[in-house]
């Protein structure tokens, strides 16, 4: 497939390395010379320099011929603008970058029609959604939803109280039935096997079905506590965000929005209905113990300012907060963030990346999710009639070790497999595979796939 | 930090490739039921034994890293000469190693200086062999190895441009496998049609093809003692005069020329005009000298001979139809300048490329205007492309270390007692990757008389030539190899 991606910054960067690994065709499209040469030497791309606006410069990257194009750069008008050029070109699909919120507020025509944007993406708002999900599920570090939220993925941290500790996988009580897709155990992603052990510290990554949940954790030994008092550090846009789709959708929530600059302040308290917007710095110790951040049940940084964002998540975390998330736009020291205590580390980045990857999958892998830097995919896949793996049992199939299957949807029913399942034509699996292992055990479920 | 096992299993890696070309000179060998059979099969054998070692002892899925890179090309390729040398060294041809490993390296680097007096007493198949390594080195080893071996990761973005010639390269397509893939497509064509003409024009099947490669990888080894004199026809020489335009030409124009379908591709790119423009005009000169001495030439082969000969250096090729040794000061002067010339950017050519001079007289061409408009901001241009600032310090860099290679190769030379113009021409005969120089060394003369200390250093130089001096200069730095 050949990919032009305008713009060369974080997100253009970690799409640029996330195809050209897997083989793609990518041509990035960026003007300046520093970001030019970074890409030159890291990686196995061709550089045009330019303006992903110009016609010009499109056609030198071979718009005519590309399949996708990804207009990432810093500026919406001209990620816009670069896909309604490229959809008069013939591109197939198109995603735009567009932070500001004025622009998303379109409601009597879709955005889609009108400019040729298939995916509109908005870190902001991505980052925000993935937030609101933790605050709905406090016990998890992460979340995720497949096949229409019948299927839950969740992230949990097994702590010294935690009653599975040092039991195989295979000796769990399954009654309510789950997977455990994969563990993460010192910076480093395992898809365990029945004899392995759970340790202390493992963040182990379960799959359930949705409904199933709260049963598994219990039954796990998680007891999911409500989040009921939210401080939210920051009242950018991802704030704002955040805030909103709380509002919204967890009506009886508090909300306390903590903000440095007065102006903006005050225009997210008139756009906000019951948050509390209190003018201050977030770093200043004593305003946080004044506003009794010790009582909130979740605390949530995402000012601008990494190091900000660090500092306070600590401060929280040592007043007692219940939980801490922290926005971290540089990925590289995530790893040693969570060493230091802080539940959860989001990059807008990663996230960013990891929607737009569900877009570019072909074929009927139907949605991706990136786990943090390291890379790892849950799939979607549709098994295809006459794909080896399918009307075999599961303990039949050579998986490949890197993968494991977490659940399948038949129809409307949602299994979660074991050995003796049999996989049948049209199912749709739910597969969490390691980076090596991904187009192998794409290849198991896809017709006139290669034998193993 | 530099990983051996990694540099290792890629060595592995082309070794192999190596030792299985040498394979193909069995098949001339066998036919023709040479004595030297065993011995070829012996050294295919062992370096294709060696090179499969590497590669299961270090197995492993490491990427290469930054400084991995630079050692692989130039360790690469030093290993790869040695190996070069079995054929000649297990026959007994050139029994001493310092004459092995010289015709050897001398062939990959396609510099073309050899120390074999009498060629056409050699079977074919070790001739095959010492034409074949110049095909194989005229492309690139690593262009070869990236182009075979999926996975290599970004890293062979590095490796394939510290391998092809010139100050700046371009990618044709997006990966840099599919660019590897696609020049050597384009040089497989070109020699094909070389191959075909030379066999059309009455050179034997054989001779057709070990001049097919020499050409192409503008390398030079013939396979008669007299080089292309022993061919009167003036039709091969326009031939070949051709064709080693062609292959000094940057290949990525002759792909998008074919692309394109339009001959306008090479018009429009200034490195071309400068390279043709510094070809017509030794030539004239030549001419001109020429036409008032040794009247016994007719007007075409005067014209013949001239751009022949300067062809045959600018491209850094070094066939010969003529001892310019012999010619009157300016023509042999013009020979000797023409020898700092060399072919295009990405083309098989060597020594310092006209694209590196355009570079530099663009500049001064800025630092002209720039008197007369001292406020003026100029953008330094290589064709219709702007180029940073740092190119230019790159090019200028280039030019000094270029000279100090010459000037120190040439000292070594003077030492072993060896006169002046005879020491200068051959270190810059090997630096530049041309074959021929004056004096001892002379078009019809060979490296054979060199002392074997002698020859390593040429050999040195030759592949500081080929490599364009950074990856060999980065293994004598001491914090290279530090952590």
């Amino acid at each position: 497939m050949k990919v032009i991606i305008i713009g060369a910054g974080k997100v253009g960067f970690s799409m640029a390395q996330l195809l050209s690994d897997e083989e793609h065709d990518v041509v990035v499209i960026e003007q300046s010379p520093e970001r030019q040469q970074v890409l030159e030497e890291e990686l196995d791309v061709q550089i045009i320099s330019g303006s992903g606006s110009s016609t010009s410069v499109l056609e030198l990257a071979g718009v005519r011929h590309a399949d996708m194009l990804l207009a990432v750069t810093e500026f919406d008008e001209l990620n816009m603008l670069a896909c309604l050029l490229a959809k008069k070109y013939g591109v197939k699909t198109t995603v735009a970058r567009v932070r500001n919120p004025e622009y998303l507020e379109v409601k009597d025509f879709s955005l889609n029609d009108v400019m040729g944007i298939d995916l509109i993406i908005n870190p902001e708002r991505v980052t925000a959604l993935e937030i609101a999900q933790i605050a709905a599920n406090p016990e998890a570090l992460n979340v995720d939803y497949y096949a229409d939220g019948k299927v839950k993925l969740v992230e949990l941290e097994l702590k010294e109280d935690s009653a599975v500790l040092n039991k195989r996988i295979k000796e769990l009580d399954t009654s309510v039935p789950y997977n455990i897709v994969a563990i993460a155990r010192k910076h480093k992603m395992l898809v365990p096997r029945g004899d392995d052990t759970l340790q202390l510290g493992d963040h182990i990554h379960l799959v359930a079905r949705t409904v199933d949940m709260q049963e598994v954790e219990k039954s796990l030994g998680f007891f999911s506590r409500k989040v009921e008092h939210i401080t939210i550090l920051g009242g950018g846009r991802t704030g704002y965000y955040l805030a909103q789709i709380l509002e919204e959708h967890k009506p009886g929530i508090n909300i306390k929005i903590i903000e440095k600059d007065k102006a903006r302040a005050r225009q997210i308290s008139q756009k906000l209905k019951n948050a509390l917007v209190i003018q201050g710095d977030g770093s200043d110790y004593q305003l946080l113990e004044e506003e009794n951040i010790a009582y909130s049940d979740l605390f949530v940084a995402v000012t601008d300012d990494d190091k900000i964002n660090l500092l306070c998540a600590l401060i929280a975390r040592n007043l007692g907060v219940g939980k801490t998330v922290c926005q971290m736009k540089r990925t590289d020291v995530m790893p040693l963030v969570e060493q230091i205590g802080i539940d959860t580390i989001l990059s807008p980045r990663v996230l960013t990346a990891g929607a737009i990857l569900k877009y570019l999958r072909v074929g009927d892998i139907i949605s991706v999710t990136l786990f943090g830097e390291e890379r790892a995919e849950m799939l979607e896949l549709l098994a295809q009639p006459g794909a080896i793996a399918v009307n075999k049992e599961l303990q039949n199939i050579k998986i490949p070790s890197g993968s494991l299957i977490g659940a399948v949807v038949r129809g409307e029913k949602v299994i979660i497999p074991d050995g003796s399942f049999t996989i049948k034509a049209h199912d749709r699996l739910i597969v969490f595979s390691l980076e090596k292992s991904i187009h192998k055990t794409e290849r198991l479920f896809l017709n006139g796939g290669r034998k193993f | 930090m530099i990983r051996p096992a990694v540099i290792l299993r890629n060595m592995g890696r082309m070794i192999l490739i190596i030792g299985i070309a040498m394979l193909t000179c069995l098949s001339w060998s066998m036919v023709y039921h040479e004595v030297v059979t065993m011995a070829i099969f012996q050294a295919a054998g062992l370096t294709i034994g060696i090179g499969l070692l590497l590669m299961f002892v270090y197995t492993g899925t490491e990427n290469i890293n930054y400084k991995e890179g630079f050692a692989l090309v130039s360790l690469g390729w030093l290993v790869v000469s040695i190996f070069g040398a079995f054929p000649y060294l297990f026959a007994g041809y050139l029994p001493s190693f310092a004459d092995a490993w010289f015709e050897s390296v001398s062939g990959f680097t396609t510099t073309g200086s050899s120390v074999v007096a009498d060629v056409e007493a050699w079977p074919r198949g070790l001739l095959f062999w010492r034409s074949l390594t110049q095909w194989l080195g005229g492309m690139g080893i690593i262009a070869l190895l990236v182009a075979i071996i999926a996975g290599m990761g970004s890293r062979a973005n590095q490796l394939f441009k510290a391998e092809v010639p010139g100050p700046v390269s371009d990618k044709i397509s997006p990966r840099i496998r599919e660019t590897a893939r696609k020049l050597w497509k384009a040089y497989l064509l070109v020699s094909l049609a070389c191959f075909l003409t030379l066999f059309a024009l009455g050179m034997d099947l054989f001779d057709a093809l070990c001049h097919t490669f020499a050409t192409m990888a503008t390398g030079g080894f013939s396979t008669k003692n007299n080089s292309i004199a022993f061919y009167s026809s003036p039709w091969i020489q326009w031939a070949l005069i051709f064709f080693m335009l062609v292959a000094g030409t940057n290949f990525t124009l002759h792909y998008l020329t074919f692309k394109r379908r339009s001959l306008l591709t090479y018009i429009k790119d200034s490195e071309f005009k400068l390279y043709t423009g510094i070809i017509l005009t030794a030539s004239f000169l030549v001419v001109l000298s020429l036409s008032t001495h040794g009247a016994l030439m007719g007007w075409e082969e005067k014209i013949r001979t001239a751009i022949f000969q300067v062809i045959s250096i600018t491209t850094t090729t070094g066939y010969a139809t003529a001892d310019y040794d012999r010619w009157p000061p300016l023509a042999a002067m013009m020979i000797f300048m023409v020898m700092f010339a060399g072919g295009c950017a990405g083309s098989t050519g060597g020594s310092m490329k006209p694209g590196r001079y355009l570079i530099i007289i663009n500049h001064s061409l800025i630092e002209l205007k720039k008197m007369l408009h001292p406020r003026a901001v100029l953008p330094l241009r290589f064709g219709s492309k702007v180029v940073s600032e740092n190119l230019l310090f790159n090019v200028l860099q280039f030019f000094f270390l270029y000279m100090t290679f010459l000037a120190l190769g040439t000292i070594f030379l003077t030492a072993l007692d060896i006169d002046i113009l005879s020491s200068l021409s051959a270190a810059a005969a090997c630096l530049g990757n041309i074959g021929p120089g004056f004096g001892l060394v002379g078009p019809t003369r060979n490296f054979a008389s060199m002392p074997d200390s002698g020859k390593y250093i040429l050999g040195i130089l030759m592949l500081v030539g080929r490599l364009e001096i950074y990856p060999i200069l980065l293994l004598f730095l001491p914090t290279f190899w530090k952590e």
